[in-house]
This record gives C-alpha cells, sequence and structure tokens, in this order.
C-alpha cells in the first residue's frame, strides 16, 4: 500500500517537472517541410492571393524573411521577382516604396510603410546570406523610401506614417507603433553607413518607448491631435482601450537591441497568464486582461513568443513553456490553418510564414 | 469554442467498475494517464421498491480505491485505453462482523474510435473486462466476471449563457458472461470551462440491469446481481501545469434499487505525454 501511495506524488512531481517537456526534432522538422512545401506549391501557381484576391506586401516579406532563414533561395527568389516586378513604385516624392497590396488591372492606392520595411529587411538578410550586391542595393533603397514617410513629432522623436496615398499626394493620418522598426532600420542603416538612418533609429525608439504602458503593453497608436482632446494626454493610445497582443509582442521585439525591458516584461506576462492567454487585452483596474476566455493565440503569436524567449536568451524560467508551445500548440494551430487553405484564412501565409523560420530557428538552438 | 479543453476531458464513471471515457479522442502518438484514488461509503441501501433501508444487521461498508486509467493514440482516430484499479481495500462492518478484502480490480482494455467530428464528436468503444481477484474472500472486490461493455458516445461544445460549455452523452450495454445480469449504462455531462485554469463537471451516470442474474453477495452493497442506480456527481478540475489537471469530487447515488446508498469523493491527475 505504501509503494503505490508514493504514486501520487510521483506522478504529480513528474506532471510539473522538465521531464514530460520535450521537442521532438523530427516532428518539428516534419511541419517545416510541411509548411516549406506548401509555399513552394502555391508560388509555383502565381501569387499568394487572399480572399479578395489581392496579393499582400506584407505576405511577401515574410515569406521572403523565412526562405532566407530556412535557407531556400528558390522560395526566396520567387517572391522576391514578385516585389520587384509588382510591389516596388517608382515616384517623384517617395520612391521605390512597396505598395501595401496588388491585384492585376486594379489601380494603385498608396504604399504601406510595414510593408516597405519589412520587405528591405528580408532583402537585407538575403544579402548577408547569398552576398548579391543588387539585394543591398533594393533594402537599401527601400529602407529610404520607408524614412521617407516619417516626421519628428517632438524633438529627438522620429515615427513613420502608416502609408503614403498616390492618389491624394499625402500621407496617413495614423501611425501605429507596430510600424515602427528601428531595429531593422539600424541593421540596414549600418550597413550602408548610412549615419542618418542609424540616428533615425534611434530616435524611432525614443518614440515607440513614450507609448509604453506596463507588462510589455504598448500603446497601438501616437496621434498628436488626441492632446487637442484630451490635454493630459501623451498622444499615445489604443482604440476601444483594446491591446492585441501580436502587437506588444513586435513592438518589443523591434527595440529589444534598444531596451530588453519590454519583451522581457510581456514574455513574463504571458508566462503567469497562462490559463488566460487571449489575442486581445484590456486595461481594467491598473491590470491588463484577457478580452475572451480562449486561452488560445494565433500562430503568430506563439511564433513570436518563441522568438522572444530566444532573443532573451532562452531563459531557464520558460523552458517548459515554450517546448510546450513549441512541440504542442504550434504544430496543433499550423494543423488548423493548413487544413482551411488559405481561401479561409486571411493570415494564412503570414501566419505560416513566421512559423515556418520559427521551427527552423527551434531546431537550431536545440530547443 | 475551446477545444482543446474538451481534449482533456476526462469522465468518471465510480464505482464498482471506474471508467473514464468522453467521445474525444487523443492525437496519435499521444499518451495520457489519470492515476486516481476514490472513497466510496454505504450505510443505506435502495431496496426493490426504490425506498431507502438500512443495510442488514445495521452494517456499514466503505471502499477506498487507486486506479490508473490510461488512453494512447494509436492514430488520431483509433485510441487504445484501459483502465484497472491497482489496489482496492474494501471493509464490512455489522453488529456481528468484520471483514476486510484488498486487491487489484478489474482490467478493462479496449479500442475507442472517433467516427465523426464536426462540431459534434461521435465515437464507438468497445472493452473487455478482465477480473485480477479471487471471489474466495468478502467484501468482494468485484462481480469477478468476464465481460464486454460497447457504447456509443457523442460529445460537443455549446455555450450558454456565454459560458464555455461542453457535453458528453454516452449509452452502451455491458454484457456479463454469466451470473450477473446485463447492464444498459448511460452518462449525461455538462462541463464548465470556468476559465482557462478551471473547469466545473456535473454528471450523472446510470446503470439499469436487464433481466436477473444469479449472483450473491451480502457484505458489498455496491454490487448487486441485478439493480438500478443512478450517480450524480459534481467536481471542480484545476489546470496546474501546462500538461497535466488535478481533478476533485464527490458523488451520490441519487436514485436506485437493490443497490447501496453510495458517496465518496474522488481526486485525480490527468496528464497528458
Amino acid at each position: 500500500m505504501r509503494k503505490i501511495l508514493t504514486l501520487f506524488p510521483i506522478v504529480f512531481i513528474l506532471s510539473c517537472s522538465g521531464l514530460i517537456y520535450r521537442v521532438d526534432p523530427e516532428k518539428i522538422g516534419k511541419y517545416e517541410n510541411k509548411i516549406q512545401g506548401t509555399f513552394h506549391e502555391k508560388l509555383l501557381n502565381g501569387l499568394p492571393s487572399r480572399t479578395d484576391g489581392f496579393c499582400y506586401a506584407i505576405d511577401l516579406a515574410e515569406i521572403m524573411q523565412s526562405a532566407v532563414e530556412i535557407g531556400d533561395s528558390i522560395l526566396f527568389s520567387k517572391a522576391y521577382e514578385a516585389i520587384k516586378k509588382h510591389y516596388i513604385i517608382r515616384d517623384t516624392w517617395i520612391d521605390s516604396a512597396i505598395v501595401w497590396r496588388y491585384k492585376k488591372d486594379s489601380e494603385i492606392d498608396a504604399s504601406g510603410t510595414a510593408e516597405t520595411i519589412h520587405c528591405a529587411f528580408a532583402i537585407y538578410l538575403a544579402y548577408k546570406k547569398w552576398g548579391v550586391e543588387e539585394y543591398k542595393k533594393v533594402s537599401y533603397s527601400l529602407a529610404k523610401a520607408y524614412i521617407k514617410h516619417g516626421y519628428m513629432p517632438e524633438p529627438d522623436k522620429f515615427l513613420v506614417k502608416n502609408y503614403f496615398n498616390y492618389g491624394t499626394r499625402t500621407l496617413s493620418e495614423n501611425t501605429y507603433l507596430i510600424n515602427q522598426r528601428p531595429d531593422f532600420l539600424y541593421l540596414i542603416g549600418k550597413e550602408n553607413k548610412d549615419d542618418d538612418m542609424i540616428e533615425k533609429s534611434r530616435m524611432m525608439y525614443n518614440a515607440i518607448i513614450g507609448g509604453y504602458v506596463k507588462n510589455g503593453f504598448f500603446n497601438s497608436l501616437y496621434d498628436i491631435g488626441v492632446k487637442t482632446i484630451i490635454p493630459s494626454s501623451n498622444g499615445y493610445y489604443s482604440p476601444n482601450g483594446i491591446f492585441p497582443l501580436i502587437s506588444s509582442i513586435d513592438i518589443s521585439l523591434s527595440i529589444i537591441e534598444f531596451n530588453p525591458k519590454p519583451a522581457r516584461e510581456i514574455l513574463d506576462f504571458f508566462y503567469e497568464n497562462f490559463g488566460r492567454w487571449s489575442d486581445f487585452y484590456i486595461l481594467m483596474d491598473g491590470k491588463f486582461k484577457s478580452q475572451t476566455k480562449s486561452n488560445f493565440v494565433s500562430v503568430a503569436v506563439y511564433s513570436k513568443i518563441i522568438e522572444l524567449f530566444l532573443k532573451l536568451g532562452k531563459p531557464k524560467k520558460y523552458n517548459d513553456m515554450i517546448k510546450y508551445i513549441l512541440n504542442d500548440l504550434l504544430p496543433e494551430k499550423i494543423d488548423n490553418i493548413i487544413n482551411l487553405t488559405e481561401k479561409n484564412s486571411d493570415s494564412f501565409y503570414f501566419d505560416l510564414a513566421i512559423a515556418l523560420r520559427t521551427l527552423h530557428k527551434a531546431c537550431k538552438y536545440e530547443l | 469554442m475551446n477545444y482543446k479543453i474538451l481534449k482533456y476531458l476526462v469522465i468518471f464513471f465510480i464505482f464498482p467498475e471506474i471508467s473514464f471515457s468522453g467521445a474525444w479522442t487523443r492525437k496519435g502518438g499521444k499518451i495520457f494517464f489519470v492515476p486516481y484514488y476514490y472513497f466510496y461509503h454505504a450505510e443505506k441501501y435502495y431496496d426493490v421498491n426504490w425506498k431507502i433501508r438500512n443495510l442488514d444487521n445495521y452494517g456499514y461498508f466503505d471502499s477506498n480505491g487507486l486506479g490508473l486509467y490510461f488512453e494512447y493514440g494509436i492514430s488520431d482516430k483509433l485510441n487504445f485505453i484501459g483502465n484497472t484499479a491497482i489496489l482496492i481495500l474494501n471493509r464490512w462492518i455489522d453488529s456481528s462482523n468484520y471483514k476486510t478484502n484488498k486487491g487489484a480490480g478489474d482490467l478493462e482494455i479496449g479500442l475507442k474510435f472517433k467516427v465523426f467530428e464536426s462540431g459534434i464528436v461521435l465515437s464507438f468503444q468497445t472493452t473487455g473486462i478482465i477480473p485480477l481477484y479471487s471471489t474466495e474472500r468478502e467484501p468482494l472486490i468485484g462481480f469477478g466476471q468476464y465481460a464486454v461493455d460497447t457504447r456509443i458516445l457523442i460529445a460537443g461544445g455549446f455555450k450558454p449563457f456565454g459560458i464555455d460549455s461542453y457535453f458528453n452523452f454516452e449509452f452502451g450495454l455491458r454484457k456479463f458472461l454469466r451470473q450477473v445480469a446485463d447492464q444498459v449504462r448511460f452518462q449525461i455531462l455538462y462541463g464548465a470551462n470556468l476559465s482557462g485554469r478551471w473547469q466545473g463537471i456535473v454528471q450523472l451516470d446510470g446503470v439499469n440491469s436487464i433481466g436477473t442474474g444469479s449472483f450473491a453477495t451480502r457484505f458489498n452493497p455496491s454490487i448487486e446481481t441485478d439493480f438500478v442506480e443512478g450517480k450524480l456527481s459534481i467536481s471542480f478540475a484545476h489546470r496546474f501545469t501546462y500538461k497535466a489537471w488535478i481533478q476533485g469530487g464527490f458523488f451520490y447515488d441519487i436514485y436506485g434499487k437493490r443497490i447501496g446508498v453510495g458517496r465518496g469523493f474522488f481526486i485525480a491527475y490527468w496528464i497528458e505525454i
């Protein structure tokens, strides 16, 4: 009887211990191949379009970045050639920005800053990997076009607007913090010995950190006009008081080299809030609370949480959680997306591209 | 609907044979372990007129059991399932008897096959029951009979009053090789996802014997040759780590005929590897 009674504490301890949290490299590799194969198949048949028939530049940017990170030059070239052919817009004011989406016979309406800098970064990575001079030039010209969307709301702060409208010849009203990528800008500036670009990246960090709330969460937008309605406001706000988790994770990743504190805090928040995970949070009574009781988040969030973990030097505290996400939750989500097909999911290419490089990194860093 | 929660669902059918089930199946390669403990007590019984009476000689019966349930995903749709009480300690006390018995319980192994899943899950399950104990000593551990259990299981998610919930219905037949009357068994279960880490579960498990048998025991009121029983249980489950839950709850026989009025509690760990 005594022996049997020990069964319970043993099982209890076992269930809490790292022994049962394992990552199966074979399984991860299988999913990596599955996504890679899906992309090759889709790009072979033309542009990877969403349900509205448009092919979004951000999807191509993510595919390019993942292709570089997994070392798939054929996949990269397919997406890169599409970008060159359909997306880089020659303009007298903002030259070489990326149009946010494309469909044959559809009019070009606006650039996209997130799209421009993500493409620039993916092509910069391709240059670093394969040494093709053209990639260096293209990425630099895109980064310069990105800066052209910018302004200084206050001294020593620099932000880029969301887009440039080619019809009205005006920049957008809004400035989303998620569109600011000082990390990418810094690397491209450094590569091209462009001190102004490096300085802009520093000022962009200054602007971003002003939107920090706490627990790793950032306000989504900056709009100086808010001050006219709420004089005490600093101009940063989140529409309807909703904080998208992916947005704060992305922002914390974008400034991690400048200041790792928000990244540490959002990872810790995710860890502490297991069981209450949600894609959206609201700030109530000074605490961030999940907007829905789902306990599940998107593929992009799972992937970026793993990326945060890796960039923060794999803190031991989060080991079990990361292994659980990587080996159990992420593959299940990938299956769901692939089975839905892109016809039903607008984030099909975006999510899968991010997941692809996360899986690859996980194998590389032997999680 | 939070389907991940559903996959962790474990359903008790407490005493005389503990089984865990539910229409959901494990994914291929996944192993699910549930070590559990229960305590059962009865000092009254339901007579043939469904009335509650004292047990003979003002006796009372209690039972402590430790067991293990498991599922193994042969594929996403087909699971190998098994359950056994590793140790059962039974005790009967009345005005002139004090009897104890201990031993392993029934070994129940079989297959569960998911036929359909789209909002609602439909599965079939069949298990064989092999007694691992002798019936020479009272209070008996169980019927001591080989049996086959076949059932249909239907489960799904829904959201009454905005509460993430799930249900499980089971209906089946347990056919004994000899002596014990065959049994129709059913389960009606409602579970609510109270938060990402808490679930509340209410369930009714019923047994209706068909016909009569020749099996007899005086000292274990939880097993009868032919009887009717309805056991209500309420439990809560808490997810204390990523892959494991702990469940605890109470049960009570809310109706019956020719069976003990059992009540007690149980604790279980659910671990998926």
